[in-house]
């Protein structure tokens, strides 16, 4: 149960997909406007996450990893070299699937998404986490914390940073440095603010 | 052989997740105004759409 939480922990303040890898940065900046907007992306991401990482850790264990398929008599047969097209499958279909159900069963939810849902198909920090999960070589209870916790993390950093972006709206920022200029600066200090956590053990 | 049959299946399966919005599309599974009472407000082009508060329901790309 610690590494559970103790791999929850580092995904969130540690490893933060936006913070310290910097994925997920054309959404991360685009879409940070308003915390209204960055609330709705960051439930999406924690979603898709939380789901696709686990599945995709039982589909390269069980299947595409050398050895994985020793209980058919191919023991010998390794599709690890498949495992980004299946990566980026299950997220494609994943996404596709969530977008049908939230149509069909949570309208008012589905529309508040609206085009952010589609987008984080495309969003790399979601397949950065299944890569990091391939990488870190995590077993299934692993990869249900690190999906939670790196979707978690993404979405804390974006709404900070939404919070930030609409609070800077009343100050007095130079000309030069107003709209991304400012947005990059604020980032950076964000990223180093979570640097700080770092010499916490978890 | 084994490696070729084997690629060649995963890769179909991964064409059909990638493809599946088209093969669900139309299918009882999507789309559907079904709301949770009369506090959500529904879209155009929903049946009982006069009873409760009616949403703009903007097309998607215009956030």
């Amino acid at each position: 149960m610690d590494d559970f939480f103790g791999v929850f922990f580092r995904a969130v303040f540690l490893e933060n997909l936006a913070l310290a890898y910097f994925l997920g940065m054309c959404t991360f900046l685009a879409v940070s406007k308003q915390v209204k907007t960055t609330i709705g992306l960051g439930v999406a991401v924690i979603v898709v996450q939380a789901l696709s990482v686990p599945l995709n850790n039982l589909i390269y264990n069980g299947l595409l990893r050398q050895g994985a398929l020793a209980w058919a008599g191919l023991g010998e047969l390794d599709f690890s070299y498949l495992g980004l097209l299946s990566q980026i499958a299950v997220i494609a279909a994943m996404v596709q699937v969530l977008e049908i159900m939230l149509h069909r069963f949570f309208p008012a939810l589905y529309h508040a998404l609206g085009i952010f849902l589609p987008l984080i198909t495309v969003n790399c920090a979601i397949l950065g986490g299944s890569l990091f999960m391939v990488q870190r070589d995590y077993g299934f209870v692993e990869s249900i914390s690190y999906g939670l916790g790196s979707g978690f993390g993404w979405a804390l950093a974006i709404v900070a940073l939404g919070g930030l972006r609409e609070k800077m709206r009343y100050s007095d920022i130079p000309a030069g440095l107003q709209g991304l200029g400012i947005t990059f600066i604020t980032s950076g200090l964000l990223a180093l603010g979570f640097m700080g956590i770092a010499g916490i053990k978890f | 052989m084994a490696l070729f049959l084997g690629t060649l299946i995963i890769v179909i399966l991964c064409c059909l997740a990638m493809g599946i919005g088209l093969l669900l599309h139309g299918k009882p599974l999507a789309g559907g105004c079904r709301g949770g009472g009369s506090a959500i407000a529904r879209c155009a082009g929903c049946p009982h759409r006069e009873h409760g508060e009616q949403a703009e329901c903007p097309n998607r790309g215009e956030h």
